[in-house]
């Protein structure tokens, strides 16, 4: 009993000073970008600067890194190799997993340490999760983290017991207008390359008179330089129909690039006006946006006769500018900063709470 | 208005058709931001000298100047002689026939803050037929990936490939048109080309400003290509184009004739 005693008093001491582990499980992208892993990295990134302990948590010894599109300030983040068995986790340490990984959850079911879901694409979740089985009740995941309110109210109709904490990505400070004017260069980022040429193809057929405008697809680039070029275009496509945050929209209008956008499954929060209900969904002017992929060349070539003439509309540039910076370092890192801390604050309330009771029982 | 303007405005006037030509001005004067200058110039004792000094009242232009010309009044001699006359370190050629729109001036500007290197800026043109339809862009391929070697810019090698390029709207530093020679007064045809395969040549950055300066209509009757097409035959025309391929290393104005073959 004593020992025991001891024990939780030593997890108490230890969570006021910060000697645990906050452990985020990370794919290996083999080198290719992903902003959902280069999320993680900013989570784990923010986390150290704050005073903690974080790791990305990854399967194999060979990992290959994020230095050569994410930059070496996150190649040099701390890491930890599960096959090197360098993972040691105790009852005050976290276990972060993205939400693809059902069979990850399944494997660490067990473990002593808080488990924590990392929900930032909803259309995942059921990749890998078998029929009848649960986060919360199978796994024993009942914190998830996740980037918006709708994809939070999505989760909790699957888990209702599960608890959402709200942390949405952070657009970048590099993502912002290019000091010299803007291109007749047109950013496409789609959500597989086929859609990407279709839109380009079908633009040329159809408008031929604009085929000395460039297309600029920015699948693959390094973050920064990803950044760059959509800084200098002076219109984006997006089309990406199971997109749960919309980071790429947010990029380009922080980027002053007015976007042409195929509206998503899920309507980002963002994107919605005041008033829309689920049967009656009203958009907010900072985007061309549209249910009809085959509408997208044509807004394309409105959009850019518009630019040529100088007579894009006042209250779209204003809308636009309405929506800007609302997801900044600045902001983001809070709500990191809150979240985290609480879970730390609830942990160590939950070892304070067993402590008493042991007390008591002695 | 901006402290940077320095612009004037040169509007080469020649047997002018009045709806036109009042168009012309009138769109100079509704410019959001206003250029230091118009310059018109009018061949001695002719209509125009009239025309231009009705329509500047009428249209109350402010800070404008009327340059009589007593010499050649072709349409190179015409802009050189108002070159000449300007006051601005830059100023913008308008054809007597055209429109510029109304931020001409003002992108002009911006774009010679963005790229202080320049010395040349063409504008592109959006040419429709007589009844408005429209036709194409001109000066828009610079902007097509792989034209020249940098997006935007014109240079020589892909002049020499490509000719058709519009200067009606174009910006100029002025020092750089008299130090690289204007236009070429005794060339017919393809004295414009002539003179951008000059200024590329030396030392000349040319960038095309991918905005709209104005509507152009095509083959209009009376205008100074609608003429060339009566005039010149299809050999002329061939041997106009070849030799802006080879004047344009002279920075002189050589006074070649065109022989017509027996």
């Amino acid at each position: 009993m004593e020992n025991k005693q001891e024990k939780i008093l030593e997890f108490v001491e230890r969570i006021d000073n910060n000697d645990f582990g906050f452990y985020f499980f990370t794919l290996d992208t083999k080198g290719n970008p992903l902003a959902g892993i280069a999320n993680i990295y900013e989570h784990v990134k923010v986390l150290n600067e704050l005073g903690y302990k974080a790791y990305i948590l990854h399967d194999k010894d060979d990992y290959h890194g994020v230095g050569e599109w994410l930059g070496e300030s996150y190649a040099k983040l701390p890491h930890v190799s599960i096959e090197k068995k360098e993972l040691n986790l105790s009852p005050i340490d976290y276990l972060i997993i993205p939400e693809i990984f059902a069979n990850v959850m399944e494997s660490v079911k067990d473990f002593p340490c808080k488990k924590i879901v990392l929900s930032q694409s909803y259309n995942a979740i059921l990749e890998l999760l078998r029929i009848g089985e649960r986060w919360d009740f199978t796994y024993g995941f009942r914190d998830i983290i996740t980037t918006s309110q709708k994809q939070g109210d999505y989760i909790k109709r699957l888990f209702p017991s599960v608890i959402n904490h709200i942390i949405p990505p952070s657009i970048p400070d590099y993502f912002k207008p290019s000091n010299k004017l803007k291109k007749p260069i047109i950013s496409i980022l789609t959500r597989d390359q086929k859609s990407a040429l279709r839109i380009i193809k079908s633009f040329y057929l159809q408008y031929p008179m604009y085929k000395w405008l460039s297309f600029r697809e920015l699948r693959g680039l390094p973050r920064k330089t990803f950044a760059e070029q959509l800084g200098q275009s002076c219109l984006a496509v997006w089309v990406d129909d199971i997109s749960s945050f919309g980071t790429f929209p947010l990029e380009c209008i922080q980027s002053d690039t007015p976007v042409v956008g195929k509206i998503p499954d899920m309507v980002p929060d963002w994107m919605e006006d005041e008033g829309s209900t689920t049967s009656n969904i009203k958009l907010k002017n900072n985007g061309i946006w549209t249910n009809d992929i085959l509408a997208v060349p044509t807004l394309i070539a409105d959009y850019m006769r518009a630019w040529l003439e100088d007579s894009i509309p006042q209250e779209f540039i204003d809308g636009i500018n309405a929506s800007k910076d609302q997801f900044t370092e600045e902001i983001v890192n809070e709500k990191i900063k809150n979240v985290y801390g609480n879970f730390v604050q609830k942990r160590k309330e939950e070892f304070e709470t067993l402590l008493k009771i042991e007390e008591k029982t002695k | 208005m901006k402290e940077e303007n320095q612009i004037s405005i040169i509007i080469p006037v020649f047997n002018a058709d009045e709806t036109f030509l009042k168009r012309a001005i009138l769109s100079v004067s509704k410019q959001i931001v206003t250029p230091d200058a118009l310059i018109l110039v009018v061949k001695k004792d002719s209509d125009d000298v009239k025309l231009v000094e009705k329509l500047t009242k009428e249209i109350k232009v402010l800070n404008y100047q009327i340059v009589i010309n007593e010499g050649n009044t072709n349409f190179q001699a015409q802009l050189n002689l108002g070159v000449k006359e300007c006051k601005t370190d830059w100023f913008i050629f308008l054809e007597q026939d055209d429109e510029l729109a109304r931020i001409w001036v003002n992108n002009v500007i911006d774009y010679r803050l963005d790229q202080p290197n320049v010395n040349i800026f063409l504008p592109m043109v959006l040419d429709v037929t007589p009844a408005d339809q429209f036709l194409n862009f001109t000066n828009e391929a610079v902007w097509a990936s792989q034209f020249s070697d940098e997006l935007g810019i014109l240079d020589n090698a892909s002049l020499l490939r490509y000719q058709n390029f519009n200067i009606d709207g174009m910006a100029v530093l002025k020092e750089a048109y008299e130090e690289y020679g204007g236009l070429k007064e005794s060339m017919k045809l393809s004295f414009i080309y002539e003179f951008l395969l000059r200024m590329t040549h030396n030392p000349c950055r040319v960038m095309v400003i991918p905005k709209l300066a104005y509507k152009h209509v095509n083959e209009r009757e009376g205008s100074l290509w609608s003429t060339y097409k009566k005039e010149l035959s299809l050999d002329e025309s061939r041997w106009w184009l070849s030799l802006a391929k080879k004047e344009c290393y002279h920075l002189d104005d050589r006074n070649i004739l065109y022989k017509k073959k027996d």
